[in-house]
C-alpha cells in the first residue's frame, strides 16, 4: 500500500533490527523486573510505530485478562485476520489443541500464552515480543514447549523475543540470549 | 462475516448497554414518526385550506380581508413549522443520547478495546465494529417498531389524528374557539357573508375547521417518514459511534505508549 512515510528509513530500521534479532529465530532477553520488561515492550513499540512497521510487530503480555469474554478461544485467536492465507492454513492444520474448544475464562496461563502467540501468527506478525516469566514451567515443560516454539519460528518464519526473568532458560539457552538489551539507548538515557 | 459474527456476540454480551440503546431509539422512532404523521395531517388540512379559500376567493379576491382566515392560516402554518421544530429537537438530543451513551460504554469497555489493539486491531477496525454494533442495535429497533405499529396501526393512527385535532384546538384564539363550538350565531352569520353568491362543496365549518382526514389510513401511507427515520438515524448513529470510538480508541493508545 502507499505510504507517504519514505521507505528507507523503514529497509534501514529493519536492516539493524534483524542484524541483531534474525528472522525465524527465537530470543531470550534477560528482563527480572516486571516494570522493566513493560517499559522495553512500550518502547520496542514506539520504535516500530515511528517507522510505520507496526503492523508486523506482535505482542504477547503477562496479564490474566488478554482475551474477550463473549468469544470463544477460536473465535480469539482469529480476532484479526490480516495475516496471509498460506499461514493460516498452516495453523489450522499443525495446531491442534485441546483447550480451542474451552471457555476463554477457563485457560491456565500456558494456554493463555499460546492463544495469543497464535493469534499473533495469524495476525501475520512476523516480529513477536512475549512478556513471561516462564517461572511457571517445569524443565520437561520446557523442553517440550521450545522444541515447539523453533518448530513454529522456522516454519512460519517469526522471530519470538522473550522478555523473561528466568536465569536458568537463559543459562540453556545462551546462544539466543542477550543480557544487555539493544535499541534502549535513548530509554536509558532518559531514565538516567 | 466474522466481524458480524463478534457484532452479535458483544451485543449479547453487553445486553444492558443494548437494552437502553434500545429504548432511546424506540422513544425517538415513535417520537419521530409521530411528529412527521401529525406534520403530514396539519399540511393536509392547511392545503385543503388554502385550495378553498382560493376556490371562494376566485372572483371577489377579498378573502385575505378576513381577519378570521389569516389567523388559521396562520395557526396551520405554523403547527406546520412548531412540527418540524420538535422534529430536529428529537433528532438532535437523540444525537446527544446516543453520543453520552456511547461515552459511557467506550469507558466502560476500555479493558475490551485494549485487547483488540493488543491483536493488532487499527483504530479504524474498532471503531468499526463498535459503530457496527450500534448500528444493528438501531435497525433491529426499527424494525420492531414497525411490527408492533403495523399489529396496533389503526389505534395509533387514530390517536394520531386526535393529537392533531387536539393540537389545532388548543392552538385556536377564544374567538374561533366560540365559532368551533356553536354552529349558528352573529359571527357565523357574519362570516357566512363570504358564501353569498357562491356554489361550493363546503361550508363556512368546513372551510375553518376540516381537518381534510376522510378514510382511516393505514401505517403503509407514511412509509416515506419510516424511511428517512431509518436512513437518518442509521446514519446518525453510525457518524457518532464511529467517530466517538475513534478518539476514544486513538486516545487509549497513545496512552499505552507513554512510558
Amino acid at each position: 500500500m502507499f505510504s507517504f512515510y519514505p521507505t528507507k528509513n523503514q529497509t534501514n530500521f529493519l536492516a539493524k533490527w534483524q542484524a541483531v534479532f534474525a528472522p525465524a529465530k527465537l530470543y531470550f532477553l534477560y528482563l527480572p523486573q516486571v516494570v522493566r520488561r513493560q517499559q522495553v515492550i512500550k518502547h520496542y513499540h514506539k520504535l516500530f510505530m515511528q517507522h510505520h512497521l507496526n503492523k508486523r510487530l506482535g505482542i504477547v503480555s503477562a496479564k490474566n485478562d488478554v482475551l474477550l469474554p463473549y468469544l470463544s478461544v477460536r473465535e480469539n485467536i482469529m480476532l484479526n485476520r490480516s495475516g496471509s492465507a498460506k499461514k493460516k492454513q498452516q495453523w489450522q492444520q499443525g495446531s491442534k489443541h485441546d483447550f480451542f474448544a474451552k471457555d476463554a475464562s477457563e485457560l491456565t496461563s500456558s494456554e493463555r500464552f499460546y492463544v495469543q502467540l497464535y493469534r499473533n501468527v495469524f495476525a501475520g506478525k512476523d516480529i513477536i515480543l512475549i512478556d513471561a516469566t516462564l517461572d511457571d514451567y517445569l524443565p520437561a515443560e520446557m523442553r517440550a514447549a521450545l522444541i515447539k516454539l523453533n518448530q513454529l519460528v522456522e516454519t512460519s518464519h517469526i522471530t519470538l523475543i522473550f522478555l523473561t526473568a528466568n536465569q536458568e532458560l537463559l543459562n540453556s539457552e545462551h546462544e539466543q540470549s542477550l543480557h544487555t538489551i539493544p535499541f534502549t539507548n535513548e530509554l536509558d538515557s532518559k531514565k538516567g | 462475516m466474522r466481524v458480524i459474527q463478534r457484532v452479535f456476540a458483544s451485543l449479547r454480551y453487553h445486553w444492558r448497554y443494548s437494552l437502553l440503546f434500545g429504548v432511546l431509539a424506540t422513544i425517538f422512532l415513535v417520537g419521530g414518526l409521530s411528529t412527521l404523521i401529525v406534520q403530514a395531517l396539519q399540511n393536509q388540512a392547511l392545503g385543503l385550506f388554502e385550495q378553498r379559500i382560493a376556490i371562494i376567493d376566485q372572483r371577489s379576491n377579498n378573502a385575505t380581508r378576513w381577519s378570521i382566515l389569516r389567523q388559521l392560516l396562520h395557526i396551520r402554518q405554523a403547527i406546520v413549522s412548531d412540527t418540524g421544530n420538535i422534529y430536529n429537537y428529537l433528532f438532535w438530543g437523540f444525537a446527544l443520547l446516543i453520543l453520552l451513551l456511547s461515552i459511557i460504554s467506550l469507558i466502560q469497555r476500555k479493558h475490551e478495546f485494549s485487547i483488540y489493539q493488543l491483536a493488532g486491531k487499527n483504530t479504524a477496525d474498532i471503531s468499526f465494529q463498535f459503530a457496527l454494533e450500534n448500528l444493528f442495535l438501531f435497525v433491529i429497533t426499527s424494525f420492531v417498531v414497525v411490527i408492533v405499529l403495523l399489529c396496533v396501526q389503526t389505534l395509533y393512527l387514530n390517536g394520531m389524528v386526535q393529537l392533531n385535532q387536539y393540537w389545532f384546538t388548543q392552538s385556536l384564539p377564544a374567538n374561533l374557539k366560540t365559532l368551533l363550538q356553536s354552529n349558528s350565531g352573529q359571527a357565523w352569520r357574519e362570516f357566512n357573508q363570504l358564501f353569498q353568491h357562491q356554489f361550493t362543496t363546503f361550508n363556512g365549518h368546513l372551510l375553518l375547521f376540516d381537518q381534510g382526514i376522510r378514510s382511516s389510513s393505514s401505517l403503509a401511507d407514511y412509509d416515506r417518514f419510516l424511511w428517512v427515520l431509518l436512513w437518518q438515524g442509521s446514519a446518525l448513529v453510525f457518524l457518532v459511534s464511529y467517530l466517538s470510538a475513534s478518539i476514544y480508541n486513538w486516545g487509549i493508545g497513545r496512552k499505552a505508549l507513554r512510558t
